[in-house]
């Protein structure tokens, strides 16, 4: 199918919107980064790299960086792996209704806006005192965490509460793959007795991968840029910015500090931090163009 | 069916761009500008009556308030500003803002005339950060103070044997707040003085500093908390948590799901020193009595001396590049006449940053439970030209890592404040 | 054969069934206790926060967030900018996956990167860009600011090619002998065939899309033209949360958004997605 017009006729308006909309806005952005930036001013110097050099030895921007890696790396194994299994699970009912049902609750936290769920955890769930998670443990005799205030405990926090409110669009993924997946494909496997776990394994892992490859890349991304929670359910970043992650660093430097040009060199350093896992990512998965 | 999605998208497009309006800024004889407050209902009301006043003797003007809930409210005017035509032609501002937003010459210069009353009649600490390039750029409405009063919970003071509960000394109010504090967590926490908050924690700290007779500020641009009174002043918060256990760190370092006033009106604190707007909420919010279960009473000065400093409250500013400069100073003027002031300054439970109006029979007898500040009014100075969040953040983060352990001495701790301060001016 | 088969279905579903359960507590308990908070008085949230049923029942909070906010614009507004944005983003990134997808031409794979690549951007970043250029086209405080930025959609697009890529050769070998036009091919065979990948993306623009509150509070000016995630903030003020008005608000918000999922769920149905196969 070689039809240049039909080609043309789409791409050429796409690359067009994405220019005007989503790339110069990044070019600006970067364009930024060079300049002691102030919207309101007419006067702006440009200091060239200086911002570039100030991140090296900002103390700050290393901690966001590693508590941000942290983060987005133990959120994504757990998500992904709990979201596979729960799609799988929830593929072995045979009648619509129960699959449905079940794809309703682990959906729910998603439909939810954040800012409600984050301040039901932040008030209800987590409080070291009066939240529901203290009871339960204060109940089984063990002493109350500081879920929210102790630098030690917080990131564990985060990522659970990440992790309630995310886990449903990578299983609504999973599951749209595995009903992708025709049964005829397990006859023979089902013919030989072939245990669940080597199906899942064998056969639905595999013909899943290109969902897979989706499903972590976008997960990476979206978790490396995730803004809500560290913003709404922690106070101030946590003791001793504890909880404290790029993207918050970057809002912060540019509205409560109102440095837009440094923030601007924050963002580009995290955009090409994306821009490598992502690459990594897709180089580990080369392997399953034709199958 | 391409066919028929493309023309339902072409309606949808031409429906709304016809559906969303802009405004009409003049029809016939009316004059429309635009007035954006944030959000906080009894404030609305007195805003929209301001509003009717001027629109009543200035039929030509029509007044159109947006309200804007607090938290979008700075980064929604700052970007209305950026833009020029779409915004506002009258914005009430916070004062800190006036730092980032008067020298730009993004907010409408006010006609020296009333420049001049503002500045003579107003207490200086309510207007620093409106002023620029020999200019003052928005009437200040609010003299904000952090320090001087005290919340007490006679309730708990009853519960647990305290026959005085208003302190007359430092030293009493440290006793009585020791006396009742339980911070094992795993029973019911009771804080004696939960001054552990973003604001409380800072201004005393500096008050404590001016208190001695030190300075913080060297110059305009240059801050030194290197002094032995930063030091003992630094001390003697840390020692009320460290030592004295009077509190713990939950009001900065989270865990807990309300602020330490909140809990005050729960029944978990005897003492929080805060702002008088905390008392709206026990007798709101809390429907607690004010004079039975809790008081609003003077802060003891530490050291006896009464000093302390104050960042600009809630102040009215008008758009640099508005249609309509003569209708905005005019109503800039109307809003800065002492009823309206007045008016304003009750309903919205402020303390008035104008004079006459602070020391007025009218406002004390509406205003009576911010009597404690009235009095100290004229000891107050203006904290500074910078960027206060990142003092108070600067100084917090220093409190509470050096309570946590993370600097060997008080030495370190000030050591590392002090290049962090300054770094707010590069 | 089919007994041990049978045997090893029901132990599998139970199995299934008793972990799916336990995991279902979890996931719903937060979801529960904020519609219970919603009918408390924020007083009672705060004071009593273990309390599990309102101790007062009361809907005063639903009366503030329909009555006293201008609810029912806002919901107009939302419903209008959503649907036309996620009917858009479906039509662009399925049919810009099924030419990055299917077709050869020089700059493919550059385009796909730089589609991918877009998306990793961080929001806070371009916040401001985006307003200046926003403002520079004029659109500032109009509703079409909303809609045509959103045209592009990396997600959906990136979503859609890996969906189409799986698809085999052999769907569309009959269309290529008939000698169909691409846009038949398009609408025939594609749109079918992805129907999982299609309502995966309806879902999730049109909760992305409902539930977004920065961009219509940048963009525009006037609350009335606002759109409805706005009212979770409406009743906080500068130290006072409306907690009960907030959850409240979620509830009211969560409402279309569910029926939205209930009804793209159905295009999960296993075996329609390969129908083209004889």
């Amino acid at each position: 199918m070689k039809n240049k017009k039909f080609v043309y006729g789409v791409m050429i308006p796409t690359l067009l919107h994405m220019t005007v909309f989503i790339i110069a806005p990044i070019f600006i952005g970067l364009f930024i980064s060079f300049w002691n930036y102030n919207p309101l001013s007419s006067d702006n110097s440009f200091i060239g790299l200086e911002n570039f050099i100030k991140l090296l030895s900002d103390a700050d921007f290393w901690k966001a960086t590693k508590n941000t890696f942290f983060f987005v790396f133990v959120t994504v194994f757990l998500n992904i792996g709990l979201s596979l299994m729960i799609a799988q699970l929830i593929s072995y009912f045979k009648s619509n209704k129960v699959r449905s049902f079940f794809r309703m609750i682990f959906f729910l936290p998603c439909i939810a806006p954040m800012v409600a769920s984050a301040v039901v955890f932040n008030r209800s769930i987590f409080p070291t005192t009066t939240g529901l998670l203290n009871m339960f443990i204060k109940a089984l005799g063990l002493s109350p965490i500081n879920w929210l205030g102790d630098q030690k405990v917080i990131m564990f926090s985060l990522i659970a509460y990440t992790i309630w409110v995310d886990i449903g669009y990578n299983i609504i993924l999973f599951s749209a793959g595995i009903d992708g997946i025709p049964n005829h494909i397990y006859e023979a496997a089902d013919l030989d007795n072939t245990s669940e776990w080597r199906k899942f394994t064998k056969m639905t892992l595999p013909l899943l991968s290109r969902t897979m490859q989706f499903v972590v890349v976008q997960t990476l991304i979206s978790h490396f840029q995730m803004f809500a929670q560290f913003s709404v359910m922690i106070t101030k970043d946590g003791p001793n910015n504890s909880g404290l992650v790029l993207s918050r660093y970057i809002y912060k430097q540019a509205f409560e500090y109102k440095n837009m040009g440094y923030a601007s060199a924050v963002s580009f350093v995290l955009f090409i931090i994306i821009m490598i896992f992502s690459l990594i990512e897709h180089r580990l998965n080369k392997s399953d163009w034709e199958y | 069916m391409k066919k028929i999605i493309s023309i339902l998208t072409i309606c949808f497009l031409a429906l709304c761009l016809v559906g969303c309006g802009s405004n009409d800024d003049k029809n016939d004889d009316v004059t429309t500008v635009t007035w954006w407050v944030h959000q906080e209902n009894s404030w609305n009301i007195a805003h929209q009556e301001l509003a009717d006043a001027y629109m009543a003797t200035h039929e030509n003007v029509k007044i159109e308030i947006e309200i804007f809930p607090y938290d979008d409210f700075e980064s929604k005017v700052q970007t209305s500003l950026i833009n020029g035509e779409g915004g506002a032609d009258i914005y009430e501002i916070w004062g800190g803002w006036g730092i980032d937003f008067a020298p730009t010459g993004a907010l409408l210069k006010l006609d020296d005339e009333l420049a001049n009353k503002i500045m003579a009649e107003s207490y200086a600490p309510t207007y620093g950060a409106l002023v620029a390039n020999g200019g003052l750029y928005g009437v200040p409405c609010e003299f904000n103070t952090e320090t001087g009063g005290l919340l007490v919970n006679y309730n708990v003071a009853k519960a647990n044997n305290i026959a005085n509960p208003v302190p007359a000394t430092w030293e009493e109010m440290i006793a009585n707040a020791k006396a009742v504090s339980q911070l094992d967590e795993t029973k019911d926490v009771l804080k004696g003085f939960d001054f552990v908050n973003w604001d409380s924690v800072p201004y005393l700290f500096l008050s404590m500093i001016l208190q001695q007779g030190g300075e913080y500020l060297v110059s305009d641009n240059e801050i030194n908390v290197n002094t032995e009174e930063a030091k003992t002043a630094f001390e003697t918060l840390t020692n009320l948590v460290l030592v004295d256990g009077v509190s713990n760190l939950e009001g900065l370092t989270g865990g807990s799901d309300m602020e330490g006033y909140q809990q005050l009106y729960a029944g978990r604190c005897l003492y929080v020193p805060r702002g008088p707007w905390s008392v709206a909420e026990g007798v709101n919010t809390f429907e607690l009595a004010l004079g039975e279960d809790f008081g609003y009473v003077e802060l003891p000065w530490w050291s006896g001396n009464v000093a302390y400093v104050v960042e600009n409250g809630w102040s009215i500013a008008g758009n640099a590049k508005t249609a309509h400069p003569e209708i905005v100073n005019d109503f800039l003027n109307f809003v800065y006449e002492d009823e309206n002031m007045l008016k304003l300054n009750v309903a919205c439970s402020q303390i008035p940053s104008k004079r006459s109006i602070a020391e007025s029979d009218e406002y004390v007898s509406q205003m009576e439970y911010v009597k404690p500040l009235l009095s100290i009014l004229d000891e107050a100075e203006f904290i500074g030209f910078f960027n206060t969040d990142r003092l108070k953040e600067a100084v917090n983060d220093a409190f509470v890592n050096y309570c946590l352990g993370e600097y060997a001495s008080v030495d370190d701790a000030l050591a590392d404040l002090n290049v962090t301060l300054n770094s707010i001016f590069e | 054969m089919n007994i041990i088969k049978d045997k090893r279905n029901i132990r599998i579903r139970v199995f299934s069934f008793i972990v799916l359960t336990i995991l279902t507590l979890f996931f719903v308990a937060p979801y529960i206790w904020m519609l219970l908070n919603s009918f408390k008085s924020t007083k009672e949230i705060l004071l009593h926060p273990t309390n599990i049923l309102p101790e007062e029942f009361t809907i005063k909070s639903y009366q503030k967030v329909l009555f006293d906010s201008p609810f029912v614009y806002w919901f107009r507004n939302s419903l209008i900018v959503t649907v036309v944005d996620t009917v858009v983003i479906l039509f662009t990134s399925s049919i810009i996956g099924f030419v990055l997808s299917k077709y050869k031409f020089k700059l493919n794979k550059f385009c796909f990167f730089l589609i991918l690549a877009t998306m990793m951007m961080p929001t806070t970043a371009v916040m401001i860009p985006n307003f200046l250029i926003i403002s520079k086209l004029g659109w500032y405080d109009k509703i079409i600011s909303l809609i045509v930025p959103t045209f592009c959609n990396a997600f959906g697009i990136f979503l859609c090619k890996q969906f189409i890529d799986d698809l085999p050769k052999e769907l569309f070998e009959s269309a290529m002998l008939d000698n169909a036009s691409d846009l038949k091919i398009f609408y025939r065979i594609v749109i079918p065939a992805i129907k999982p990948a299609l309502g995966s993306l309806a879902i999730f623009t049109f909760l992305g899309i409902w539930n977004d509150y920065q961009t219509p509070l940048i963009y525009l000016n006037s609350t009335k033209n606002m759109t409805l995630p706005l009212a979770l903030s409406f009743f906080n003020s500068q130290h006072l949360s409306d907690l009960s008005a907030t959850m409240a608000a979620a509830a009211l918000i969560m409402v279309p958004s569910t029926v939205v999922f209930l009804i793209f769920q159905k295009y999960f149905i296993k075996g329609i997605a390969m129908t083209g196969m004889k």
